[in-house]
Parts: structure tokens; C-alpha cells; sequence
């Protein structure tokens, strides 16, 4: 399983963080592979590939702002591969999160 | 990033309000702050969008404004856990507050910032964190994040 992921929200200070480090730790939990790019306070950090992100099963996008670079997911949409959720919610809840992520695969 | 002097535990506190007043105060006093009250103001309306409860008795209230001088993180238990606000009912124990400046933010502060974040999804540095009784303990803990980097 290969998830890929966006996490953003508004101050770009702390949830943009946890919600990477959430999801990266559920999916590593899971031995699922993943990469979760941030947009917040210093930029944009882990910045995902064109390739990286055709590879992958499913997105989740953890973001309460719009995003640099969209257009790199409208493949993954029109698929219905995209998990868009607030950044909290991730946080809160990991494990609901991934499962609900990889729901959208069949 | 993280100070001593504005790790405060086992406190009295029973509302989300008195919390960031009694913190803000403390930041002032350390001389991080320009304007109090606009700082908390700040941080109450960042609440008032969305709650900053993440769950895990966790809240980390912030405010991203000029009010602040150099950015830092504030730590806060409480004796007994109180409800943090209406929406989320979370109960709240541990109370982290983060001050940024808007401007020419140093991207070794919001490095840090995010750094201390990101354990507080690990469940087994949250459990450390509880266990801390003393403002020693605590400091040490989470500072000892901040050195691994």
C-alpha cells in the first residue's frame, strides 16, 4: 500500500506538523509506504513528485487552506483517490482516518 | 525555544481563558511579548475558529502576530482536568501555548515548534510527559527534544 499525503492549516505553525507525523506514523504502523508533504511556516518541506504521487493508492489531504501545486492530484481526483479532511481530524483520530483512505480503493 | 521559566505544573487553572491570560502574562514578564493584550486576543480568535484541543488532553492554543518579539512555547498542566470548549468537550490536562512573530519568522523557531508538535503524537513521549511532577522533569523532557536536531 502506498499512500501519499498534503498537510496544511491555517497558522502553518503546529497542526500542519502533527497531522504529518500522524499519518505517517499510523501508516508505518501498518507497513504501508508513505510520504506526506507539509505547506506551512517554512514552505514547503517533502514535496511530493509527479511520479510519487501516480504511484500512489490513495491521497489524503489534511488541509484547511488551499494548496500549492493542485493541479499534481487532478488525475488522483477524477480517480476518486483523494481523501481531503481538516488537519485535526487526522490528528484526533489516525487509525479511523487511513481506513477510511484506503475505503476508497475499491 | 522551550524555557523554564514558562513551564508551569500542576496549576489551579479551570478555564481556557485564564490559562493563556496567566501565560501571556508570564511571556510579557520574559519579555517576548509587545502587547499582551493583543496577543491573547489573537490566540482567543484562533480558538474562536477552530478549537486548538487536539485530543489526548491536549490543547496547544497559538497566535501568529507582531504582538509577539521572539517566538516560544509555554507549557501548562493542570490539577484537574477542565472541558476546553463547548464544540470538542475535550478535557484538557496539558496545555502547550505558542507565540510567533508574523514577520521574519526564524525557521529554527518554527522548527523547533514543529518538532515538539510532532511528539505529541507519539503516545509513548505523551505518557512521559504525564508523568512529569516538576517543572525540572518537564523541562528536561521537552527540551531534550529540541537537542536532537
Amino acid at each position: 500500500m502506498k499512500i501519499v499525503g498534503v498537510a496544511a492549516c491555517i497558522t502553518g505553525v503546529a497542526h500542519t506538523y502533527m497531522a504529518q507525523e500522524a499519518i505517517e506514523q499510523e501508516c508505518k504502523k501498518r507497513g504501508y509506504d508513505v510520504k506526506v508533504e507539509t505547506q506551512g511556516g517554512m514552505g514547503i518541506d517533502n514535496e511530493l513528485s509527479e511520479e510519487e504521487i501516480a504511484d500512489a493508492d490513495v491521497v489524503i489531504m489534511a488541509i484547511a487552506i488551499g494548496i500549492e501545486g493542485e493541479e499534481r492530484f487532478e488525475e488522483k481526483d477524477d480517480e476518486g483517490r483523494i481523501l481531503t479532511l481538516n488537519p485535526a481530524e487526522v490528528i484526533r483520530n489516525p487509525a479511523a482516518v487511513i481506513d477510511k483512505a484506503i475505503g476508497l480503493i475499491k | 525555544m522551550i524555557r523554564q521559566n514558562l513551564i508551569f505544573i500542576n496549576q489551579p487553572f479551570r478555564n481556557r481563558s485564564e490559562v493563556i491570560s496567566f501565560i501571556a502574562s508570564k511571556a510579557d514578564e520574559a519579555k517576548l511579548l509587545t502587547d499582551q493584550h493583543e496577543f491573547i486576543k489573537t490566540v482567543l480568535r484562533r480558538e474562536s475558529e477552530i478549537s486548538t484541543s487536539i485530543g489526548y488532553a491536549i490543547a496547544i492554543p497559538h497566535g501568529k502576530t507582531d504582538a509577539v518579539k521572539e517566538a516560544f512555547i509555554a507549557y501548562a498542566t493542570v490539577k484537574k482536568p477542565f472541558e476546553w470548549d463547548s464544540d470538542t468537550k475535550d478535557r484538557v490536562k496539558a496545555i502547550f501555548l505558542i507565540g510567533v512573530p508574523k514577520k521574519n519568522t526564524d525557521k529554527l523557531h518554527l522548527k523547533a515548534i514543529s518538532e515538539v508538535s510532532k511528539k505529541l503524537i507519539n503516545d509513548e513521549f505523551r505518557k512521559k510527559l504525564f508523568d512529569c511532577e516538576t517543572n525540572e522533569d518537564a523541562f528536561s523532557l521537552l527540551n531534550s527534544i529540541n537537542r536532537e536536531f
